[in-house]
């Protein structure tokens, strides 16, 4: 999730339902077993982008690099509903959170669109969900191969959950794991997929290039990754059992190293927060969701 | 005439005193704004990039100086003031009276009342202005536009509330106040016993009748000497725990901000509430609200 310079006053949110539709088809389908899935998607990891300005509306490929994460956010939805789910939600978990287009997405689905959003990457999630699945994820801004790699609108230095350096994918996860929801398949650059095997819980991975740098990278063809991430959703979704949900043990605690000191500063007004050094701060959350928050609101305070 | 003569006399008095018995410890803590020093009425006036600015500090600095001189006239054994508006790099430190300690720069952990303890012994506002929405207040407000209304353990507060809160908690009574009508009418509303000077009248958000600056200066000096020899006679802002506050703020979105602190209650779209038994942490909180309006 990344912000764009003047994208964050004035969105609307708006989340579209299309529950009755998926409701009907699911009534009709043989085997009655719930599955739920949440899909989280993101820009950077999507299949053909390497360079800042193809993520965001004033870039001039926004267009065509928003075609391809419409078509890997559909290929997920699609995947899981070649594995039997029963309701599908999908969250743009991108800037504006409108990169999305609610018109072209698998009527089967329903959308979560717009921000600001207190649950970040994760909004609409609960213990009603049966997986989770990551589109288009990147690494952290420590991993020097990462393709646009930083977390939320920081970049901090490291981001530490009980002393393991996470990206944005962790601290999703990690939420998840609180709902004991495993996240089953991520699609992102081959440092997202290296970062999150880190975390040991057996999901189904795939690259969708490999960084040379912060911004570019050896490609694998878009139309390859649209088929890679509906199989490997499938095959995510059908080996669930085999996948845990990662889960962290309370209380969790969150380490941020933040740019600099003035960033530090203002951080330290959130109650119960403690000044590790100069430029890192450290919060003790009694759980996962708390964590999470406590980290939007970091940023919050701190992005751009 | 007469009267301030006595005062002076009485000064002399109480600043003598001290140095033939064990002299007590008499620390004073000045808070420094700078909507509410004399002569100053409009925006313009009272940011860096104005062109009347440089005016406004030399007045706030003035009026600074004013209360500081007063202040070890009636004995003061210390004398810290604080830069307490905008980038708090107003008051300028080279004609600042030399005895005093000054703390400048922004942002400041403990804000417009950074350093304050049970070390001090009286506190001192200067050039303080109203909160949002009272007519006739010269450029009212809570901190920053975003906060539309506080309200402390029920009452509708501004700086002088928050602040005066702050220095109870550690015991200090805010002795002496000055600024525009509305501050001084907000300050009496919630300490009484508050030494006030009216430096000028408003007549809407940014047009006042004035009182001239020497004289505000004078008045200043006189009020702080009076305040401080009193200063038993006016007890510390105490609240009683929990302490609940209340910020309305001007929009939903940054009210959701606001949302996303721990034990932050949601009262409406616009409204949050939070409590803790701890003024300290009320403060800090309403400083992270503000921050979050940004």
């Amino acid at each position: 999730m990344m912000w764009l310079s003047g994208a964050r006053p004035g969105f609307i949110t708006c989340a579209w339902a299309l529950l009755s539709l998926a409701g009907t088809l699911s009534a009709t389908a043989a085997s009655p077993t719930k599955l739920k899935v949440f899909v989280s998607v993101d820009m950077e990891g999507i299949a053909g982008v390497v360079v800042e300005r193809q993520t965001g509306p004033e870039g001039h490929d926004y267009a065509l690099h928003r075609e391809q994460m419409m078509a890997e956010a559909n290929a997920a939805i699609a995947g899981a509903f070649d594995a039997g789910a029963t309701e599908v939600v999908v969250l743009d978990s991108h800037g504006s959170g409108t990169n999305l287009r609610p018109d072209l997405l698998d009527p089967r689905a329903s959308l979560i669109s717009g921000t600001p959003r207190p649950w970040g990457m994760v909004a609409g999630l609960d213990g009603s969900f049966d997986a989770m699945v990551f589109v288009g994820y990147h690494a952290s801004g420590s991993v020097p191969d990462g393709v646009l790699a930083h977390t939320f609108n920081l970049s901090p230095l490291s981001v530490r959950l009980n002393g393991q350096v996470v990206g944005e994918g962790g601290l999703s996860a990690a939420v998840g794991g609180h709902f004991n929801v495993p996240v089953v398949f991520g699609a992102g650059d081959r440092a997202f997929v290296r970062q999150f095997q880190g975390l040991r819980t057996g999901a189904e991975l795939l690259a969708t290039k490999d960084g040379l740098s912060s911004s570019s990278a050896a490609l694998v063809h878009p139309y390859v990754v649209v088929e890679g991430i509906r199989k490997g959703v499938k095959a995510g979704l059908e080996r669930r059992a085999t996948i845990s949900p990662w889960q962290l043990g309370k209380p969790i605690t969150l380490e941020v190293e933040l740019g600099n000191t003035a960033e530090a500063d203002r951080v330290m007004l959130i109650p119960a927060m403690a000044r590790v050094d100069g430029r890192t701060v450290r919060y003790v959350a009694p759980d996962a969701p708390t964590m999470y928050r406590i980290f939007v609101l970091i940023d919050r305070l701190t992005g751009r | 005439m007469l009267r301030s003569g006595l005062v002076a006399l009485a000064l002399v008095w109480s600043a003598a005193a001290p140095r033939t018995l064990a002299a007590p410890r008499l620390n004073v803590f000045i808070s420094t704004d700078m909507e509410g020093v004399g002569g100053v009425v409009g925006e313009a006036q009272v940011q860096a990039s104005g062109y009347d600015y440089d005016f406004s500090r030399r007045i706030m600095t003035a009026e600074t100086n004013a209360a500081v001189a007063a202040a070890f006239a009636a004995g003061a054994t210390r004398v810290t003031v604080i830069d307490a508006h905008g980038s708090g790099t107003n008051l300028m430190a080279r004609d600042l009276d030399r005895r005093v300690i000054l703390v400048s720069g922004f942002p400041m952990p403990g804000g417009m009342m950074q350093g304050i303890s049970s070390d001090e012994d009286a506190v001192v506002f200067i050039g303080y202005h109203a909160h949002a929405g009272v007519a006739d207040a010269i450029m009212g407000h809570t901190y920053t536009d975003g906060l539309r209304r506080v309200v402390l353990n029920g009452h509708e507060v501004g700086e002088f509330g928050l602040n005066a809160a702050l220095a109870g908690h550690f015991g200090v009574p805010v002795v002496f106040m000055s600024g525009d009508r509305a501050a001084i009418d907000e300050a009496r509303g919630l300490c009484p016993a508050i030494e006030g000077v009216v430096v000028k009248e408003g007549l809407t958000r940014s047009a006042a009748r004035l009182t001239h600056p020497e004289e505000v200066q004078k008045r200043i000096s006189d009020g702080v000497g009076r305040a401080l020899a009193r200063r038993s006679g006016v007890p510390p802002v105490r609240l009683t725990a929990p302490i609940t506050l209340e910020v309305e703020l001007a929009t939903t979105l940054q009210a959701d901000n606001a949302a996303l602190v721990p034990g932050v209650e949601r009262v409406n779209g616009t409204t949050v509430r939070y409590r803790s038994d701890s003024m300290v942490d009320i403060y800090r909180f309403s400083m992270l609200v503000d921050r979050l309006t940004g």
